[in-house]
């Protein structure tokens, strides 16, 4: 094969491509800007995730960073999230994932409940400060996190270091 | 004691379920308890028939479903002006350590959510409380 501009013959073998590993940041619904939301929320948008972070109170916001939410890498929505039409607000039927981490785990079951039946949000995390009723919300089909059985799985690694 | 409101809607097979699990960890017995609300306009206790025809019939279902799990119940029929307010009243009243409340179908728009029997509850009940929804949404009472 000669090319067309130069005259000169190709090589016929294909193009070697080069393989990068294809990242697409997630899109994330943090529900309840407490210490637990907020530190979780800069921490993935610092990996590069696109936050959005729903609460009923305005000024639990102020523990985000001015520069992210400036740079709309981490956006508050004001709402309540046991509401599907204040879910949707904050663009939850367009998530990747849906994080309920509010104080109160019964706020939690019910908000990731309408993430998940309702909306149809790929992948549903509650936060469940009650250890004996992880089982039943387990078995409701809810990914739960129980901070004490996260404590203890982090005790155990570090006494077996 | 726990007490699992039935409400003749699709997530009442799953707060069913989630009861009967539950009863059989802790050893609890349940009550299945469906509350007909009545308008102002009228005395609480006023007769209906209709009303009290389908709600039986709802607990049979329920109690037949429970049988099968082989757990300790009773079902409870109640009038009352609103349903919330009747469950943590009777939750108090019988020192329950659960109460069990589904998702509410709209069935104009055929979409489950939990109104403000749930928020109700989980504002005034003096125990856990557990909501559900059905998992399956084709399941329609």
């Amino acid at each position: 094969m000669t090319n067309a501009e130069t005259g000169k013959e190709t090589d016929n073998k294909p193009m070697a491509r080069v393989k990068t590993p294809i990242y697409r940041s997630k899109r994330m619904v943090i529900f309840g800007c407490g210490i637990v939301g907020a530190r979780l929320a800069v921490k993935l948008s610092e990996a590069g995730n696109l936050i959005k972070i729903i609460d009923d109170n305005s000024e639990a916001f102020k523990k985000l960073p001015v520069k992210r939410v400036e740079a709309t890498s981490i956006v508050p929505i004001l709402g309540d999230g046991t509401k599907e039409n204040d879910l949707r607000k904050a663009s939850a039927h367009e998530c990747d994932v849906f994080l309920a981490l509010t104080e109160n785990t019964t706020v939690n079951l019910i908000s990731a409940q309408i993430a998940m039946y309702n909306i149809r949000v790929p992948r549903v995390l509650c936060l469940v400060a009650d250890e004996k009723l992880c089982d039943i919300y387990n078995e409701l089909g809810l990914e739960v996190i129980s901070p004490d059985s996260l404590m203890v799985g982090n005790l155990y690694d570090r006494v077996n270091e | 004691m726990l007490i699992a409101l039935i409400q003749g809607f699709p997530s009442d097979i799953t707060v069913v379920k989630t009861a009967c699990n539950i009863s059989r960890q802790e050893k609890e017995k349940i009550t299945l308890l469906y509350v007909i609300e009545i308008d102002r306009n009228y005395p609480v206790d006023q007769d209906v028939g209709i009303e009290t025809d389908r709600a039986e019939e709802v607990l049979r279902d329920m109690e037949h479903l429970c049988k099968e799990q082989k757990v300790r119940l009773s079902g409870q029929i109640l009038q009352a002006r609103f349903k919330g307010a009747a469950v943590v009243s009777l939750a108090d009243e019988q020192k329950a350590h659960y109460i069990i409340v589904g998702a509410e179908y709209d069935l104009r728009t055929e979409v489950a959510n939990f109104g403000k029997t749930a928020r109700y509850i989980m504002n005034h009940a003096n125990c856990d409380f557990i909501v559900c929804q059905s998992s399956n949404l084709d399941e329609k009472g």
